[in-house]
């Protein structure tokens, strides 16, 4: 019994990586006024690229970088699109999410002439090497990589970027009240596009943490959601770090549970469901008191007033 | 030509040239890993158009994107979002699935049995895509993560209901197959083209009447363009928001059910190869217009159609055309995109802008 809670926390951790880094970077990229929808496909392409990447060099970390451009282009575009352009902001997170669908298959079939999953590629080395002889901690914390200390410090490094420097202090002026940012000298196009960019960054290396992380190949459709639930996470989390990552920790504790549950003489589509339904559950209870940075979603045209 | 034909022919002529800007983006995309663009469209247009039964076939595969086009178009008039037709189709098609079979098992008339059908797939469409509206109107929720996530809750759901309470005999889950009489008859026997495609045009007739002529329609319509001058005016936006779900819900289970009873004769699993998401490409490529919805359908539907036929004749795979819809949103949805081009073409960029401010 303990063994199983031990593996089962040990899971949650290892599963609500990548929920915690896109939700932080969603964070990122609504703080500073820009939905950005397409986290999801974002995921998809981090995690064929950083498969890609660790396939032809046979080093995870050039997945990681692959996977990092890929973010960058891609959030370019997308800040491009909906500052530059004033693209409706959620149809072209559908649009990226659409790309993410085809592209990620087209390119899978390209690299490995096949429509459905990657060969085995390299992946970030697990910290069992270091710490298997210590007992509870080695169960616990085994199954990680280098990544989930990254995630660890981007985690409490955003908090104090957020919340106790002057460029977090402008990022929340942006996304409340950008007109203000504006009038304080601050260059509010310049600065939404890099947010966007390092949002869609954090979600690519989410993304190459499910494929070079933990099961060292892509599969179609690997994501299953997760950009969604990270969304769902960061409105759980009130678009605050810290409680952006515990609240990651209970949907990646969900999806363990749910994993758990599936040796049990049950329906399987009944508890693959689970961490969908509690998705919904906790936006419903969350979403009504809370309001997340005031002007999201809504370009920032200079000079024209509501 | 007075204001309005002028007006209608700049809106063709930015969708055409929006469509020739996504064509050329995914050829050059094609062109960079490798492949010749030319004859990966030629083969997608020989596919969607090359033969009598190919143009059936195209139309056979636009007739689902008729009505999920029609379900994410109806909740954009009234400024909603539905994402969430995926779930609503797959709904709406194991209810024509199960109920099918029952009513030719106890003998009801196949006529009645069709429009039963396709009422209790509306009705089951619609109590789905009640969920994300009650829970946006009343609570809040983010409609997009909500119906995103009944998506799945509808694939899980349905994948159960085929594989165990209503399997029919066989290797693969599906349920049991609808004796043909109960299916919506087929034009011509060797093609899969069928009465749903009527039905489709009969729909989007009805909801352009809807919104042109209905008080109902217009009260949706100013809910759409000015949320605040709604309320001002009296509208009820719970309630509305509520309706439209409903409706909305319903039209994209009708896609499910004309699949099953039309296509396939039977619910199987991945009855839609994301025709849901397709739908929302339409809605865009619509441009607020009930019958751009036929016309983008035919088009998405054409493409589909075509792209099949990469699978066997190319290297490439079909999901490319996935790749050209994310192209076609992004150049639609972006008038930006395609007045910059016609800036540069006339080389008068400075005078523009300079206007423009």
């Amino acid at each position: 019994m303990a063994d199983t809670i031990l593996s089962m926390l040990g899971s949650t951790l290892r599963i609500s990586l990548p929920i915690i880094l896109c939700a932080l970077g969603g964070m990122f990229s609504e703080r500073c006024g820009i939905l950005n929808i397409g986290m999801e496909g974002i995921m998809l392409l981090g995690a064929l690229f950083g498969a890609i990447g660790s396939y032809v060099s046979g080093n995870a970390y050039v997945g990681l970088l692959f996977a990092i451009v890929l973010g960058a282009v891609i959030g370019l575009m997308h800040a491009f699109l909906t500052i530059k352009c004033h693209t409706n902001q959620i149809i072209d997170g559908v649009a990226i999410n659409l790309l993410g669908d085809g592209l990620s298959i087209l390119l899978l079939d390209l690299v490995w002439g096949n429509k459905g999953k990657s060969t085995e590629v390299a992946g970030f080395a697990t910290l069992d090497s270091i710490i298997h002889d210590i007992p509870v901690i080695s169960d616990l914390f085994g199954s990680l990589n280098i990544l989930f200390l990254m995630m660890i410090i981007l985690v409490i490094a955003s908090y104090f970027y957020v919340f106790r420097t002057p460029w977090g202090l402008r990022l929340r002026v942006i996304g409340d009240k950008p007109e203000a940012a504006d009038s304080m000298g601050i260059n509010v196009e310049r600065s939404q596009m890099l947010y966007v960019m390092v949002g869609a960054i954090l979600a690519a290396i989410a993304g190459a943490a499910l494929s070079i992380g933990s099961i060292r190949y892509f599969s179609k459709g690997m994501v299953a959601g997760r950009g969604y639930m990270a969304l769902a996470a960061l409105v759980f989390g009130m678009w605050h770090p810290i409680l952006i990552f515990l609240s990651g920790l209970f949907f990646g504790f969900i999806q363990a549970l749910q994993i758990n549950l599936q040796v049990y003489d049950f329906p399987v589509q009944f508890i693959q469901m689970i961490p969908y339904v509690i998705t919904i559950v906790m936006l419903v209870l969350t979403s009504k008191n809370n309001k997340g940075p005031k002007n999201t979603g809504k370009p920032y045209i200079r000079g024209i007033r509501e | 030509m007075n204001i309005k034909m002028v007006r209608f022919n700049s809106r063709v002529s930015y969708t055409l040239l929006s469509l020739v800007a996504s064509f050329t983006v995914c050829g050059i995309l094609l062109l960079i890993v490798g492949y010749n663009p030319l004859s990966v469209y030629g083969i997608v247009a020989e596919g969607s158009l090359g033969s009598s039964y190919s143009i059936m076939k195209s139309l056979a595969k636009a007739t689902p994107l008729i009505f999920t086009g029609l379900s994410v178009f109806f909740a954009d008039q009234a400024g909603l979002f539905n994402i969430g037709a995926e779930g609503q189709l797959l709904i709406g098609g194991i209810t024509s699935g199960i109920f099918a079979y029952y009513f030719s098992t106890i003998g009801l008339p196949p006529f009645v049995s069709i429009i039963l059908c396709l009422t209790l797939s509306f009705i089951a469409g619609a109590v789905w895509g009640f969920i994300p509206g009650f829970l946006k109107a009343y609570y809040g929720a983010n409609e997009f993560i909500v119906s995103m996530m009944l998506n799945y809750v509808a694939q899980y759901l349905c994948e159960y209901l085929v594989t165990y309470p209503f399997r029919g005999p066989g290797v693969t889950a599906k349920t049991n197959e609808i004796p043909a009489s109960y299916q919506l008859p087929r034009f011509v026997d060797v093609s899969q083209l069928n009465l749903g495609f009527v039905l489709g045009i009969l729909a989007v007739v009805a909801v352009f009447l809807f919104f042109r002529y209905t008080v109902s329609g217009r009260r949706i319509r100013t809910m759409g363009r000015n949320n605040v001058a709604a309320v001002i005016s009296g509208v009820n936006v719970r309630k509305e928001t509520i309706i439209v779900f409903l409706i909305s819900g319903g039209i994209a289970a009708l896609a499910g059910s004309t699949e099953v009873l039309g296509v396939h004769g039977f619910y199987i699993n991945d009855l839609s190869p994301g025709y849901g998401f397709d739908g929302i490409a339409v809605s865009v490529l619509a441009q607020g217009n009930s019958f751009g919805v036929l016309i983008a359908s035919l088009l998405f539907g054409a493409l589909r159609s075509g792209g099949s036929r990469l699978d066997l004749r190319s290297e490439v795979p079909s999901e490319f055309i996935i790749v050209l819809q994310a192209a076609v949103v992004v150049f639609i949805a972006t008038p930006r995109l395609i007045d910059m081009l016609k800036i540069r073409r006339r080389g008068s960029s400075k005078k523009k802008e300079a206007i423009d401010g």
